[in-house]
């Protein structure tokens, strides 16, 4: 079975045999295509029963979790990588979560629709309407999505939070990348995927020594 | 047998630390718990599961929605029996290739 586009992407991110933590992993085909691909390790993290059912048949280690709950199970840096794609925009407070993911995690990677993209931006201002499109297929009241965000909205969160991007793509809905996207990202891009780490802290004073 | 239950303490021989407990371990875990279960709650499975994620080992977790007490794990709840069918199909392929 051929990857699906954005988990292809993201498995090159990720160095071989780490250990890796994956939030709302679905039906474990990221976290099966590692294990299998690259020697990596780690946990999944569900709350549909469905999903638990077919991560545990694809032999992934799955943990049932409220991810509106944080990451509290889970020790400091126990995991070289955190990973959620699509579904930074269903959490009921993702800038808390971001710092979940980088108090476990060394790294984060994240992927969500861009809401900053022309066809959203032309909805809203010529139509009047919350925009629908292929990342965005729900209408506005019956959608998952409570935090929808554009590129520039999550890097500003970013620069808030001392968050050091290290990796930015952004893809169509079938995950290919244009030159115009890479020229416009905001603009263009349907799908963002990012990966980041915590700024190195800048000690104003020398680290006393207790 | 009650009793013997009851004061098995697995973490009574490592100053009460359950993660010390199971660092030596080496078998795959499945932890199930039922929403219902009074006598062993999802909170108390969760401290297991807990101590197995602190030694990195193999462990999945899955929390049944029920509504028959603690006796809900002999009842034919379909996610329940699901996710064990699968685990076990897991347990067979393994034990084939090895």
């Amino acid at each position: 079975m051929k990857l699906r586009t954005d988990l292809a992407l993201i498995s090159e991110w990720i160095a071989e045999g780490s250990h890796v933590l994956d939030l709302g992993c679905g039906d474990g085909t990221l976290l099966a295509h590692l294990h299998n691909a690259r020697q990596v390790t780690g946990y999944g993290l569900e709350i549909d029963d469905d999903n638990i059912a077919q991560c545990i048949q694809a032999g992934v280690n799955v943990i049932h979790t409220d991810l509106n709950q944080g990451l509290s199970d889970f020790n400091d840096e126990s995991f070289d990588y955190v990973v959620m794609t699509q579904a930074l925009q269903i959490i009921h407070r993702p800038d808390l979560l971001l710092m979940e993911m980088l108090r476990v995690g060394r790294q984060g990677i994240v992927t969500f629709p861009n809401f900053g993209h022309w066809r959203a931006r032309l909805s809203l201002f010529f139509g009047g309407v919350m925009p629908t499109s292929r990342a965005l297929p729900s209408e506005w009241y019956n959608t998952e999505n409570i935090h929808l965000c554009s590129l520039r909205d999550f890097e500003k969160l970013c620069e808030m939070l001392d968050i050091e991007v290290l990796q930015r793509t952004v893809v169509d809905t079938k995950h290919h990348s244009t030159g115009l996207m890479r020229f416009m990202p905001n603009v263009f891009g349907e799908i963002a995927l990012y990966r980041f780490r915590s700024k190195p802290v800048k000690r104003i004073y020398p680290k006393q020594s207790l | 047998m009650t009793k013997a239950l009851d004061y098995f303490d697995p973490a009574s021989q490592h100053d009460d630390d359950l993660s010390a407990a199971l660092v030596e371990v080496l078998a795959k875990f499945l932890v199930i718990s039922f929403t219902s279960d009074w006598r062993f709650s999802p909170a108390r499975s969760r401290k297991i599961v807990k101590a197995l994620l602190d030694n990195k080992k193999e462990v999945s977790y899955a929390e049944i929605k029920s509504h028959d007490g603690h006796d809900a794990f002999l009842m034919q709840i379909p996610h329940y029996l699901q996710i064990f069918q699968a685990y076990m199909q897991q347990i067979e392929i393994t034990g084939e290739e090895s």
